[in-house]
């Protein structure tokens, strides 16, 4: 048997994700829907995830070697201070959260360099912009709502797109502390399966590239509570790529 | 603002921009040293640094606190960063490489056999190779990390960086799968 050393070394299906990986092993944390034993019996044995936590600790150590000093002191300069005037962002109204004007401004289309300079002066120390107070918009709502919505909304983008997206989200479920997300053709070959703590998925590139225009995908998500029961779900989602274009690279 | 805990300026920063200003000035230096790691370009990495920062005060609000915020952050910076390079199609620079282990006349079905490869051919690389080898190979192979990235991303220090664990492991399982052929 012959195996290209990439698809070894590849994260695989049966390796928790980062979050959940880090959790557990790290902090110590019970991620619901997740067997805190079974991802330690992986991690013993799974090259993958030692270097994931092995990474995680150098992010978390913040350590600079005396060659990086120079470019983190710039990379950090750039955060602090290459940006555009305030007067340059988005006109607020007052009634909207500041939040999700800065989402909504940042569509895809508009992602360019000024965008990111732009939201990137939102979180530099001193800058002048108009605060729009966001009470309430993320209280939890009480277990009457939850029950009453069983249902997970707001999934974006779902019908047929351009490429396939490189992202996924949908409105958080009140007192969900995980999502499980599948990817899976329509003949229900499952392409990717993992669980997470917030309501996006980054889809990796592989998985991406797995998706062949004209083709339709369905996304499936399970929201579960902090004792792993599930609260909501999304229904059926589906996505396709539409066939004159060509894959992601 | 320096008493509160991460999770504590989180649950503040809706009705507190000094409080994500807080938040994210901590992790200035941790996420710009990560992404110049990955990148090794200074320019890039700063790019790629406004955009971690930038999903992540989009995803804030979605952020309910089951996690730590570190690590919420570092899923962030790990993903954009990786997809980033991955979107550049940098690949291992050498030539894809081939684990052929010896055939155990085992069969079962197609999907099982080649999950049971894979977690032999794992298990022979956590056997041989010491820690620092594997994750080489890992972000090398399974990260498609140049090699100049993984060098930087694990702090090695000798002259020849990520090159010289490569060769070693290589070397060290070509052995292994030699001594697995004679048993057999």
């Amino acid at each position: 048997m012959s195996r290209d050393l990439r698809e070894v070394l590849r994260r695989g299906e049966d390796c928790p994700a980062p979050e959940v990986l880090i959790e557990t092993m790290e902090h110590g944390a019970d991620v619901p829907g997740t067997d805190r034993t079974k991802i330690a019996a992986h991690v013993e044995k799974c090259p993958v995830c030692q270097t994931e936590l092995s990474l995680y600790r150098g992010f978390e150590a913040g350590e600079v070697q005396a060659d990086e000093r120079e470019a983190v002191d710039h990379i950090v300069g750039v955060l602090r201070g290459r940006a555009p005037g305030p007067a340059r962002l988005p006109e607020q109204k007052p009634s909207r959260s500041w939040w999700s004007g800065v989402a909504e401004w940042l569509t895809p289309g508009r992602m360019g360099g000024f965008a990111v300079a732009a939201a990137a002066l939102l979180l530099t120390v001193g800058v002048g912009l108009q605060w729009q107070a966001r009470r309430g918009a993320s209280e939890p709502v009480g277990e009457a709502d939850v029950t009453r919505s069983a249902v997970i909304r707001g999934v974006i983008p779902q019908g047929e797109v351009a490429e396939f997206p490189a992202e996924f989200r949908w409105d958080a479920v009140p007192g969900a502390a995980a999502y499980t997300v599948t990817l899976s053709e329509v003949d229900r070959n499952v392409i990717f399966h993992n669980t997470f703590t917030t309501p996006v998925l980054e889809v990796p590139v592989n998985v991406r590239r797995l998706v062949v225009p004209g083709k339709t995908v369905l996304l499936q998500i399970q929201a579960t509570d902090r004792e792993g029961r599930e609260i909501a779900q999304s229904g059926t989602t589906r996505v396709s790529v539409r066939a004159e274009q060509a894959q992601p690279k | 603002m320096r008493e509160f805990s991460d999770e504590q300026l989180v649950a503040m920063s809706a009705d507190n921009e000094r409080a994500v200003e807080e938040l994210f000035s901590r992790y200035q230096s941790r996420v710009a040293v990560w992404c110049f790691r990955v990148a090794r370009d200074r320019e890039w990495a700063a790019d790629l640094a406004q955009e971690v920062f930038l999903r992540a005060l989009r995803s804030l609000p979605g952020f309910r606190g089951d996690a730590k915020f570190s690590t919420w952050l570092y899923t962030i910076a790990r993903n954009h960063c990786y997809n980033a390079v991955q979107a550049k199609a940098i690949r291992p620079e050498d030539s894809i490489e081939f684990l052929q282990l010896p055939d155990t006349g085992r069969r079962v079905d197609r999907e099982l056999e080649v999950a049971d490869e894979i977690e032999q051919m794992r298990e022979l690389l956590q056997t041989h190779l010491d820690e620092t080898e594997r994750q080489v190979m890992t972000l090398h192979y399974g990260e498609e990390m140049t090699l100049e990235s993984v060098t930087s991303l694990l702090g090695l220090r000798n002259a020849s960086g990520a090159k010289q664990y490569i060769v070693s492991a290589k070397r060290k399982l070509r052995g292994a799968i030699a001594r697995m052929r004679a048993r057999i």
